[in-house]
């Protein structure tokens, strides 16, 4: 991003290029602000973070689906309806789920988590390596909310005498937590990877 | 290039990848090529033939999608004997009525509020773009919306109504309704438009209907 000693940005909503002039650019197409407080930058992906990481425990225990069965309630958390999914063969949809609302936080969690310190420490890696990180994690984030979607409408589909199908505390946990991990993404700068060496 | 003296001329000749952050020179590309980014290989830009009227006919199939998706049920069961369907609406006002009222906002806003926000944003600054009047609102729109887009997971939702009719296979019978059909057409002309129609275009567009100022 260098030209000799003159800064470049892009603006992150018009990606015209602009001469960084420090603390407030603003962009000489669009006229929005391009902010310049990395630190702020970071210590919002982070707060955002650890909500989304302390939310991820109850979204885990308490369980997001309630089926009612004739006056029999059964309630399932998240792991439970993988392995009843499971039990049942529908493996693909098992993984899917699997995959989408257990390991893409946990991974979300663990890349941002990397991101921050390694650009915070300075640690050694390849800029490259960090932004393909961070756009895979940009990528991957929305999916988490595919749970929250399939719960919403179990719910509103399945409302029989016989079945009913209500959500469970535990939905509302984990779509704050994919809220949060969202945020935290989007409040993660990219020129947190590139300034760290000032 | 001289260090101090960069006109906006010479800042208009250059472009940041949006990827991995590398500075190109502008290259003139014929029309439907697009220029590929030396250090990450993802798409810079493309040379556009009728992009605006393109991406308006899209837009307004977008719309119709939209509103043909929200009128009829998405997909109806049959669970001996009793049916019972689920609109686009009535996912997120269920969830109101269950009071689970931040997961019932969060997705009224991502699967109706955000989507139509984002049609009515976009067909409004393409027409103004059309019709070259109204500068400053284009300006203000296409700022608005590049805010909007990493909200948008309509395509998520699709993949959810699937895995929900699988979690119900062998219980009850299912029914496709028309608004599933419209949903799987929006979804596809929607994921087109994000992948072929930058913001970075339109803002070039922009500049060529109106003039740099």
């Amino acid at each position: 991003m260098e030209q000799n000693d003159v800064k470049l940005i892009a603006c992150p909503y018009c990606q015209a290029v602009n001469i960084d002039q420090g603390d407030k650019t603003i962009c000489r197409r669009c006229d929005s602000i391009i902010h310049h407080y990395e630190h702020i930058s970071f210590q919002k992906s982070l707060a955002y973070l650890i909500t989304a990481m302390i939310l991820f425990i109850p979204a885990n225990f308490y369980p997001v689906l309630v089926t009612e069965k004739f006056g029999v309630q059964t309630a399932n958390t998240i792991l439970g309806g993988v392995i009843v999914l499971w039990e049942e063969g529908s493996y693909p949809i098992a993984l899917i789920i699997l995959f989408a609302s257990i390991f893409v936080p946990i991974i979300k969690f663990i890349l941002i988590l990397y991101l921050l310190i390694s650009t915070k420490l300075n640690l050694y890696t390849k800029k490259i390596d960090k932004l393909k990180l961070f756009h895979i994690t940009e990528f991957i984030g929305p999916w988490s909310m595919i749970d929250v979607f399939v719960v919403s409408i179990l719910a509103a589909l399945v409302q029989m005498t016989s079945v009913e199908i209500h959500p469970g505390f535990g939905i509302s946990a984990f779509a704050t937590m994919v809220f949060f991990t969202l945020l935290s993404a989007l409040s993660f700068d990219t020129r947190l990877i590139w300034g760290e060496n000032r | 290039m001289k260090t101090d003296k960069l006109t906006n001329e010479d800042l208009d000749k250059l472009i940041i990848c949006k990827k991995c952050a590398t500075l190109h020179k502008k290259i003139v590309l014929s029309t439907s090529k697009k220029a590929i980014c030396t250090t990450c290989h993802s798409t810079l830009y493309r040379k556009h033939h009728d992009l605006l009227d393109k991406s308006l006919a899209l837009s307004i199939s977008t719309l119709i999608f939209f509103i043909v998706a929200n009128m009829f049920p998405i997909v109806s069961i049959d669970l001996g004997g009793t049916i019972s369907d689920i609109t686009l609406s009535s996912v997120f006002i269920t969830m109101l009525d269950e009071q689970y009222y931040f997961v019932g906002i969060l997705c009224a806003f991502v699967i109706f509020i955000l989507p139509l926000t984002l049609i009515i944003n976009f067909l409004l600054l393409l027409l103004f773009m059309k019709l070259r009047i109204n500068e400053k609102a284009v300006k203000k729109m296409l700022v608005f919306l590049a805010s909007l887009l990493p909200w948008n997971m309509m395509e998520i939702f699709l993949v959810s109504v699937l895995v929900a009719l699988v979690k119900l296979i062998g219980y009850a019978e299912i029914h496709f309704g028309i608004s599933f059909w419209a949903l799987v057409l929006f979804v596809i002309v929607d994921i087109y438009m994000t992948k072929n129609i930058s913001v970075l275009a339109l803002w070039s567009m922009k500049e060529k209907i109106y003039g740099t100022k």
